[in-house]
C-alpha cells in the first residue's frame, strides 16, 4: 500500500505549546506536512487559506472554542468537507455528543490516548476520505 | 394573650423563610410575609384559598401533579419531609416567576389527628448558582490538570519509543517509571473528580441495556499485564443466560475496575482471583473473590470511607488512593443496589455486589463519572 501520509497536510489546532510541539514533531516524523494554529480564529483562517487534508482540533482554545470552530467550518462550503478529529481533555459524554453533532469524525481524549493511536486514527480517516 | 399573639405575629413576619399553614382540607390558614413576597400573593388574600392554587410546583419545566407533591406525602406518612436542592424542585409565583426551592413540610397534628400541614420554604437561586460555579470549577481544574499530564505522557511515549535516539536500558527503565507515575496521577485526578461529582450529587446515570459479563471480561483483559506479572490464576464464571440490564455502562465498568484491580493488587504472587456473575432474581450478583492479604477485622467498618486504607497494605507499599471503594459504594447506592464483603486477614476477601435487574434509575446530572 502506498504511504498515505506523504504530502498530506494536517492542521494542528492546539494552544498548549508543549502539546503542540510534541504532536507537531510526531506528525512531521510520520511524513505529514504540519500547519499549526494556536487559537480558534487562526484555525478557521488557516483552514480557509490552506485547505488541509485533516484538522486535529482542541476544544478549549482562546478566542474561539473548538465547538465554535466546528460550526463555522460547517457553514463554509470550502471547508465543510475537511475531516476533523477532536483531540481534547474534555471527556464528558455531553462534549463528545456535541462535537459529533457538529460533524467531528472522531473524538479522542488526550490523557487517554497514546500518540501512536492518534496517528493511526488520522491515517484511517485520510484513507476513508480518499475513497 | 394579646401580647402573646403580637409576639408570635412579629416572629412570623420577621422570618426569612416563607411559611404557610394549611388545614386538613388543604385550605390556607396562615401565611407569613416572606411567603407572600416569594409567591407574589398578599397573605390576607391567600387565607381560605386552596393551597393548590397558590403553591404550584414544577420539575424540569413540567408542573407536578398534586398527588406527587411532598405535601401529600408528609400528611399521608405523618412525617417531616424535606426537599433539598438536589431534588430540582421549582415553585411558580403568581406573576409567573419560577424559582428553585428547598422545602420542609411537617404534618400538623392535633390530639393525634392530622389537622393539616406546615410548609416552610425558601428561594435557593443563590445556592444553585454557587453549586453550578463549583461544578464548573471542578471541570475546569480537571482540564487544566490534564493538559500537563498529557504532555508528560506524550513526551515519555516518544522517548520510550526511541523516536529521537537510542536509550540505554537504565534510561528506558527510568522513563517507564516516569510514565507509570504519570498514569497514576491521571487515575488520581479522575478519581478525585469522580469523588467531587459524587459529593456534589451531580453525577449522571444514563442507562442503556448492558451485558455485565462482557464488561467484566473486558476489564479483566485490561488488567492482564498485572495478572501475568504476578502469576495469578484468574477464573471467570457467569450464568450463560444473563439478561441485559438497563444500567449505565460507564458506572458498571467503574464497579468492575475497582473490585477487580483491588483483588489483583492486594493478592500476593501466585494467588487466585475469581469473578462470578449470577442471576439471583430480583438481582444480578457480582462476586469478586481473592486469596489476598484481607482486611483487618478491626478496620472492616471503615472500608467504604473516603481516603481510608487498611494498615496491613499501607506497610506493603502498594499504591492506592483510598477512593475506589467509596466511589463503588456511591454508584451501587445510587443504583438501588447493595454491596457487602467478607474478609479474613491473610486468607482473602470476597466482595458481593447486588444490582437490581429492574435497572438503574435514570438521573440527569451535570457530569458523568470517568
Amino acid at each position: 500500500m502506498a504511504e498515505p501520509t506523504i504530502g498530506k497536510k494536517v492542521l494542528l489546532a492546539e494552544d498548549d505549546k508543549f502539546l503542540a510541539t510534541a504532536m507537531g514533531d510526531k506528525l512531521t516524523r510520520e511524513g505529514f506536512t504540519v500547519l499549526l494554529a494556536a487559537n480558534g480564529v487562526e484555525t478557521i483562517n488557516q483552514a480557509k487559506a490552506e485547505h488541509p487534508d485533516l484538522i486535529l482540533l482542541d476544544i478549549i482554545m482562546p478566542q474561539k472554542t473548538g465547538f465554535e470552530v466546528l460550526s463555522e467550518l460547517r457553514l463554509d462550503p470550502t471547508t465543510r468537507d475537511i475531516p476533523v478529529i477532536v483531540l481534547s481533555n474534555l471527556g464528558q459524554e455531553v462534549d463528545i455528543k456535541r462535537a459529533r453533532e457538529l460533524g467531528a469524525r472522531d473524538y479522542l481524549v488526550k490523557t487517554d490516548v497514546e500518540m501512536k493511536t492518534v496517528v493511526a486514527r488520522i491515517k484511517e480517516e485520510l484513507a476513508r476520505s480518499a475513497t | 394573650m394579646k401580647d402573646e399573639e403580637s409576639r408570635l405575629n412579629a416572629i412570623l413576619s420577621s422570618m426569612a423563610e416563607g411559611l404557610v399553614a394549611i388545614d386538613e382540607k388543604r385550605k390556607v390558614i396562615l401565611m407569613n410575609q416572606a411567603a407572600g413576597v416569594l409567591l407574589r400573593t398578599a397573605p390576607p388574600e391567600a387565607v381560605g384559598r386552596d393551597i393548590r392554587e397558590i403553591l404550584i410546583f414544577s420539575r424540569e419545566g413540567k408542573e407536578l401533579p398534586y398527588e406527587e407533591l411532598p405535601i401529600e406525602r408528609a400528611i399521608a406518612e405523618r412525617n417531616i419531609i424535606s426537599v433539598s436542592m438536589l431534588d430540582n424542585l421549582f415553585v411558580r409565583a403568581k406573576n409567573g416567576n419560577l424559582f428553585p426551592v428547598a422545602i420542609m413540610i411537617a404534618p400538623l397534628l392535633t390530639r393525634g389527628e392530622t389537622a393539616g400541614a406546615i410548609i416552610l420554604f425558601r428561594d435557593i437561586t443563590k445556592e444553585r448558582e454557587i453549586d453550578q460555579a463549583k461544578t464548573e470549577l471542578v471541570s475546569l481544574a480537571s482540564h487544566q490538570l490534564r493538559t500537563p499530564l498529557s504532555a508528560i505522557n506524550w513526551y515519555a511515549e516518544m522517548l520510550i519509543g526511541q523516536e529521537v535516539g537510542a536509550l540505554t536500558d537504565k534510561q528506558r527503565e527510568y522513563l517507564m517509571s516516569l510514565a507509570e507515575a504519570n498514569h497514576r496521577m491521571i487515575d488520581l485526578v479522575n478519581a478525585l473528580l469522580n469523588v467531587s461529582r459524587i459529593d456534589l450529587g451531580t453525577f449522571a446515570i444514563d442507562p442503556t441495556p448492558v451485558d455485565f459479563a462482557s464488561i467484566g471480561k473486558s476489564v479483566l483483559s485490561e488488567l492482564e499485564p498485572q495478572v501475568l506479572a504476578k502469576h495469578l490464576t484468574v477464573t471467570v464464571k457467569h450464568d450463560p443466560n444473563l439478561p441485559a440490564v438497563s444500567a449505565d455502562p460507564k458506572l458498571v465498568r467503574i464497579i468492575f475496575q475497582n473490585l477487580l484491580s483491588n483483588a489483583i493488587k492486594y493478592t500476593p504472587p501466585s494467588g487466585a482471583v475469581t469473578l462470578s456473575i449470577t442471576l439471583t432474581p430480583p438481582n444480578i450478583l457480582i462476586t469478586v473473590t481473592d486469596t489476598g492479604y484481607g482486611i483487618p477485622s478491626a478496620q472492616q467498618n471503615k472500608i467504604f470511607t473516603k481516603l481510608f486504607r487498611a494498615d496491613n497494605i499501607r506497610n506493603k507499599e502498594i499504591e492506592g488512593t483510598g477512593l475506589g471503594l467509596y466511589i463503588v459504594k456511591s454508584i451501587v447506592d445510587a443504583s438501588g443496589g447493595k454491596i457487602e464483603f467478607d474478609s479474613l486477614e491473610g486468607k482473602g476477601t470476597t466482595f458481593r455486589v447486588l444490582m437490581p435487574l429492574a435497572g438503574m434509575p435514570k438521573r440527569v446530572g451535570a457530569k458523568g463519572l470517568t
